[in-house]
């Protein structure tokens, strides 16, 4: 069951994305509703990460396009936050805590632009609402896992936008900060922020999301939680009936064939 | 004295050391950046592929006109980063494989470059071999001037993006994601990483030109978690380095600059590798000796504690041989140490022929290390559901190291379970 939204945050027409040449994600075809926080579930390998990333146009798609607010995304950066998987980056980094959550003011000083006071309340704030104000000289290096994600996500917090996308925000954190992380999502619901998030954990989606995206390469369902959280949709979307699907892009990846033709000419132009 | 009027009187040596002195800390300041960036090998590759530029420049022009090999060097070692870059992005072959694949054929080609002028038969050839090791008292005052030049337009450039080459060496994504042109940023840094290696082969030479840029980096490392403290030591290490280097080449007839500093650099970073006071190894290796001494003396404690409890008696007297009999592992000679010691801080009475007692401290010290230990074991039987009879040995080591603040919330999460909480109390 796919539902559309007729007031959407972002709406995806027919998107066909590859990875390292090989297609993971056929056919996108949804739009997401405003105020809400969203989770995307499947199994891994589902292209639940690669949807994010093209997204946030870090990925060429192959086809179809993406419209966040009915705009694209450069018109609207600024109101478009990312937070990437904490595996990302290399916590070893000489940096505190303060310097990671300051560059999400970075988009609004521009370059060679010092902090300004307003940007330095902006970044305490966010980090008391993650409750790590009291490690704010703290060096990265020495941070528990849950920690640096509440780092990375006090970060998107101080950026301020109207959309947030999440890449496994609840990876490696315990569950009283799991459920402290979800009050806050409902206090920025409330401010009509949307939040949509990579989640691994199917049993606690019932809880935590007003809409679910089920996704295995294609979607396979996106509407209302309760509505979409079915036996049915759950067999089709971490059963291993796709087969096919994944054997073609084998073969795409294999031969070095564009998933679209138009692709073939486009280079020699 | 005499060096040191010898310095005075010698104008040239002031100016090409304070060439020098700008090159090192330019090229370590963008090196540290490089350095976060993973790409230390890179810039080797670089700096070896400038060889058959600078050549090519030489043969092309017929003199040594520095401008013409240094713009030679410059094409070559861009070429090469670019080709690094184009291989592992467009074929199987990972990062590694393509740098090394481009440092040794832009080399190798330098150094046939390189016999074949000076096969030439030209005179003016001679010198060109100073590129490989570099030379700085070949330095003019044109050359140092360019450096000069050069060098600080490089350390004002890291200034001007200290922030954006932060976040991008960070993380490339989230600056993508905030709209920032990453691959402008990506562009201006590697532009400023091959202007310093060009600057730098003159007198520093090809082959450790890239030690300048990581060297002084990777010991600053050791010091601080502070970007800005970290770039600012690893600039100091490389004045340092510079000036003596410099110095040492200037003075010794026939010794090339290159290795010269490269030697000073080592010898600081290698300093900071060892005695760093954060993550130096030689601090490393102590805490590991002093733990290892601080575990035998509690198991020793530990053993009287339990004799004391088996006999009902806490002034059970134990000997030498009883003891080894349990701690078979430890030499007499280490044994018969931790029992001084244990008796000069107070927790054992020595009553003379190797035989000891507890005294009321070593009582207290015993019966809380037993404490902890079946503090733990209770812990793992009731919350990880272990088996209790594999549960000892893991308590063995954990018993050495809970803090108080960890011995309270053990004490409240199985206090009621614990079987002879009471006993314990009554004998600390």
């Amino acid at each position: 069951m796919i539902k559309l939204s007729s007031d959407p945050s972002i709406e995806i027409h027919d998107m066909t994305v590859s990875y390292n040449r090989k297609p993971v994600l056929w056919g996108v075809d949804i739009s997401l509703p405003k105020n809400q926080i969203i989770s995307i579930v499947g199994p891994n390998g589902a292209g639940k990460s690669t949807l994010l990333k093209s997204i946030m146009g870090l990925i060429e798609i192959d086809s179809g396009y993406i419209k966040i607010f009915d705009k694209s995304l450069n018109e609207i950066r600024h109101k478009v936050s990312y937070v990437p998987q904490r595996e990302s980056v290399d916590w070893d980094f000489p940096a505190s805590v303060y310097d990671i959550v300051m560059m999400g003011r970075y988009q609004y000083m521009g370059l060679f632009r010092r902090a300004s006071k307003k940007d330095k309340e902006i970044v305490l704030d966010s980090m008391e609402k993650l409750s790590i104000a009291s490690l704010k000289n703290r060096q990265i290096s020495q941070l528990s896992g849950g920690q640096q994600q509440r780092v990375f996500l006090a970060r998107a917090l101080a950026q301020q936008a109207d959309i947030y996308f999440m890449d496994e925000p609840f990876s490696a954190i315990d569950i009283s900060t799991e459920n402290a992380i979800i009050e806050l999502f409902k206090e920025m619901v409330k401010l009509n922020k949307t939040i949509i998030v990579v989640h691994h954990d199917i049993y606690s989606v019932k809880n935590y999301f007003d809409w679910t995206v089920m996704l295995n390469m294609r979607i396979i369902a996106s509407g209302p939680t309760n509505q979409v959280l079915n036996a049915e949709n759950f067999k089709e979307t971490y059963g291993s009936h796709l087969n096919i699907l994944t054997e073609v892009s084998n073969i795409v990846k294999k031969e070095r064939i564009p998933i679209r033709e138009k692709k073939l000419y486009k280079k020699k132009k | 004295m005499d060096i040191i009027n010898l310095i005075y009187r010698d104008v040239t040596i002031i100016y090409i050391t304070l060439g020098i002195v700008l090159l090192a800390a330019s090229s370590s300041i963008v090196g540290s950046f490089f350095m976060f960036e993973k790409k230390s090998l890179v810039g080797d590759a670089i700096a070896h592929s400038m060889l058959p530029g600078l050549c090519l420049g030489f043969l092309f022009i017929g003199n040594k006109n520095p401008i013409y090999l240094i713009s030679g060097a410059f094409i070559t070692g861009f070429i090469s980063m670019i080709l690094i870059d184009f291989i592992s992005s467009n074929s199987k072959l990972k990062i590694e494989t393509s740098t090394s694949i481009c440092l040794s054929i832009f080399f190798g080609m330098g150094i046939l470059l390189l016999s074949i002028t000076q096969n030439s038969g030209t005179a003016n050839q001679a010198g060109l071999q100073h590129f490989l090791f570099g030379k700085a008292a070949s330095l003019l005052m044109n050359d140092v001037i360019n450096i000069c030049i050069l060098s600080s337009f490089i350390i004002l450039c890291v200034i001007l993006f200290f922030k954006e080459f932060r976040l991008i060496t960070f993380d490339k994504v989230f600056a993508k994601t905030i709209g920032f042109p990453v691959k402008v940023l990506t562009f201006i840094l590697n532009f400023l990483i091959i202007l310093s290696i060009t600057i730098g082969v003159q007198s520093v030479g090809v082959v450790l030109m890239s030690a300048m840029l990581i060297t002084p980096a990777a010991g600053a490392r050791f010091w601080t978690n502070n970007l800005y403290k970290m770039i600012f030591i690893a600039a100091n290490f490389a004045i340092f380095s510079g000036i003596f280097g410099a110095f040492v080449s200037y003075t010794i007839n026939q010794m090339p600059t290159g290795p010269c500093i490269v030697v000073f650099m080592s010898i600081l970073a290698f300093f900071s590798f060892l005695f760093s006071p954060y993550k130096g190894i030689i601090k490393v290796f102590w805490k590991r000796y002093t733990y290892k001494i601080r575990i035998e003396k509690e198991n020793i404690l530990k053993f009287f504690y339990e004799v004391g409890i088996n006999n009902k008696d806490f002034n059970h007297i134990i000997s030498f041989k009883n003891i080894k009999t349990n701690f078979s592992f430890i030499s007499n000679n280490k044994l018969q140490r931790r029992l001084n010691t244990l008796v000069k801080s107070g927790f054992l009475y020595y009553l003379g022929s190797k035989r000891w007692k507890l005294t009321e401290s070593g009582k207290h010290m015993g019966a809380y290390i037993l404490k902890l230990h079946c503090l733990w074991e209770a812990y793992l039987t009731k919350y990880l559901n272990i088996k209790p009879c594999h549960v000892h040995e893991d308590a063995e080591s954990i018993e050495h190291i809970l803090t108080p603040e960890l011995e309270q919330e053990l004490i409240s999460l199985v206090g009621k379970e614990f079987p002879d909480s009471e006993f314990y109390d009554k004998n600390r």
